[in-house]
């Protein structure tokens, strides 16, 4: 499985002290709802119909028992003790407070996780097969690929604001192939 | 120059997605060589960038961008740009892409027999029908992959407790090389249990509740959030998958009726999937009122296929039981036992199945 770089630790670390300063200046009133949008937007906090909503991306599906054991900590403490999986592999907090999003952030860093690009008009998630690497009728595994193109995409300065999102699948499944010698990749 | 394990390169296809306006991808190059794959999507994503629509935001997805000026001119674009970037990539990406494949080196199995598995399945059925429909054969012998539902009948599809959760960490470390997955279906996978090791696992899962057999069944749906969290919702998604579940549990005949893909979204925004559902259910509002619409004949798999309204929606009182008639009656119609819900509907048409949808009043 891959783990960050100091790189990749640093992006995501200063990503969450720069939200946790947004979040203060919305709390304390000087950004309105409307100024504070396209920052948590950039964080994947969404407002829902009756709270906020974190969505934090699992790339490719990929987790390890300690990323798993962090999210029931957090579903814990800072939400109602459950988290929801969705259909593109993420998972999302229902009920956080504003004040208590940067400490999940931070929590998510600690295990290498985030919540960029999981809104906003950007390339989104990466996804793959879920049986990726384990499956009998596999013709490569995708998870290298979609691992360089998360690198690749996350902060990409040319695409934080396309005309609207956009999602990239790789898979390697021999089911979904053309050929046996070939990946997909699935752009829309 | 890479391989990808075995693989030469991409087959590359663009502008599918569902949504409002659901459309089968194109493809854009039948074959792209490994080692361009960034200059290739950094080319469509900048070609996007510029020519997607920023005029109205239901028509800004790339699938419209394809479908308005049509693949030729997309991938004349494409190409065109494409040629320039590849002479920027200078094989830096390369380099890394073997870095970040050294991460992912397959663990180490022991292939050896499981005889442990047998003698267990011998004695418990519950056992028995859980490998049956929740493993899948894994490229190691001796091994297997594991998919955890998230859908006992009646719980919400894809939420688990923390409790379950610390559960399902547990067992991966001890028994799947420290590996979980997220499946798009809401599901969670432990990808490498050795099957001597299935025993153990299937009881601390079964302690958690979190043993229910029903992969690809009818209960194991897709739902998105509906009108219970989405700001965006028409209606409400996850109740009626907690009735259909329940409903089908009691019934006692998910088994029977086999590989069976139901999907409910709770806007036409489709994030349930459900034009491609064997059987779909879009939740829509009514003069005030939720109304279901019932698409029949999707498949999301290799053959990607939209599913077709089967006629108008019914209220949410009456769309359990119009499920109950559909499946039932698919029971009557199929050839043996080994057709699927879909293949009869592919076989017979929709007409039959719209007859149990909307049955003549007597
Ligand atoms: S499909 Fe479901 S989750 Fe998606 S926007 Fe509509 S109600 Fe919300």
């Amino acid at each position: 499985m891959y783990h960050y770089s100091s790189f990749d630790q640093d992006f995501v670390n200063t990503r969450v002290e720069q939200f946790r300063a947004q979040v203060a200046r919305r709390l304390d009133g000087s950004l309105t709802e409307d100024e504070f949008k396209p920052f948590r937007l950039m964080n994947g906090l969404y407002l829902q119909l009756h709270a906020y909503m974190l969505r934090v991306a699992i790339p490719y599906g990929t987790l390890n028992s300690r990323q798993m054991t962090q999210l029931a900590m957090i579903s814990e403490r800072w939400d109602k003790g459950y988290g929801h999986f969705t259909t593109r592999q993420n998972i999302q907090f229902n009920w956080p407070k504003l004040e208590d999003v940067p400490n999940i952030l931070e929590a998510l860093a600690e295990v290498e996780m985030h919540a960029i690009q999981t809104s906003g008009n950007t390339i989104r998630n990466i996804t793959t097969d879920h049986f990726s690497g384990a499956a009998a009728d596999e013709i490569a595994d995708p998870r290298p690929i979609a691992e360089l193109l998360r690198q690749w995409s996350t902060d990409h300065p040319e695409f934080q604001f396309l005309p609207r999102k956009f999602k990239i699948a790789v898979t390697g499944s021999a089911a979904a192939a053309p050929s046996p010698a070939l990946m997909t990749l699935v752009c829309g | 120059m890479t391989t990808l394990g075995g693989a030469a390169g991409f087959e590359v296809i663009v502008g599918g997605g569902l949504g409002r306006t659901p459309m089968i991808g194109k493809t854009l190059r039948e074959f792209l060589p490994a080692a361009d794959l960034l200059p290739y999507v950094e080319a469509i994503v900048s070609v996007y960038n510029l020519l997607g629509r920023r005029d109205n935001k239901y028509k800004a997805r790339i699938k419209i961008t394809v479908h308005e000026n049509g693949i030729e001119e997309i991938r004349a674009r494409v190409e065109a740009r494409y040629a320039r970037l590849k002479t920027l990539f200078k094989g830096a990406d390369q380099q890394l892409l073997q870095q970040i494949e050294a991460h992912f080196k397959a663990p180490e199995f022991i292939c050896e027999k499981a005889p442990e598995f047998d003698a267990f399945k011998e004695e418990s059925p519950g056992f028995c029908s859980w490998v049956d429909t929740n493993i899948t054969a894994h490229k190691a012998e001796g091994y297997a992959i594991v998919s955890i539902s998230l859908k006992k009948h009646g719980d919400t599809p894809g939420d688990a407790t923390a409790a379950q959760m610390r559960v399902m960490s547990e067992l991966a470390k001890k028994f799947s090389h420290d590996e979980l997955r997220i499946s798009h279906e809401q599901n969670v996978i432990l990808p490498h249990v050795h099957r001597s090791d299935l025993p153990t696992v299937y009881r601390a899962l079964r302690t958690a509740n979190l043993a229910t057999a029903n992969i690809g069944l009818i209960s194991d749906i897709i739902a998105c959030p509906g009108m219970d969290y989405c700001a965006l919702a028409t209606a409400r998604s996850i109740p009626i998958a907690q009735q259909i579940a329940t409903r089908f549990a009691k019934l006692e005949l998910e088994h029977d009726v086999g590989l069976l893909k139901l999907k409910i979204s709770g806007c036409i925004n489709a994030c349930g999937h459900h034009h491609v559902g064997h059987i779909g259910i879009l939740g829509l509002e009514r003069a005030g009122v939720e109304s279901y619409q019932i698409t029949l004949g999707g498949d999301a798999g290799a053959e990607a296929q939209l599913g077709t309204r089967a006629g108008p929606g019914f209220g949410a009182k009456d769309i359990v039981p119009a499920i109950e008639r559909l499946v039932l009656g698919y029971i009557e119609l199929r050839a043996d036992a080994d057709e699927t819900f879909l293949q009869s509907y592919q076989r017979l048409g929709a007409a039959p199945f719209k007859a149990l949808l909307y049955p003549k009043e007597k």
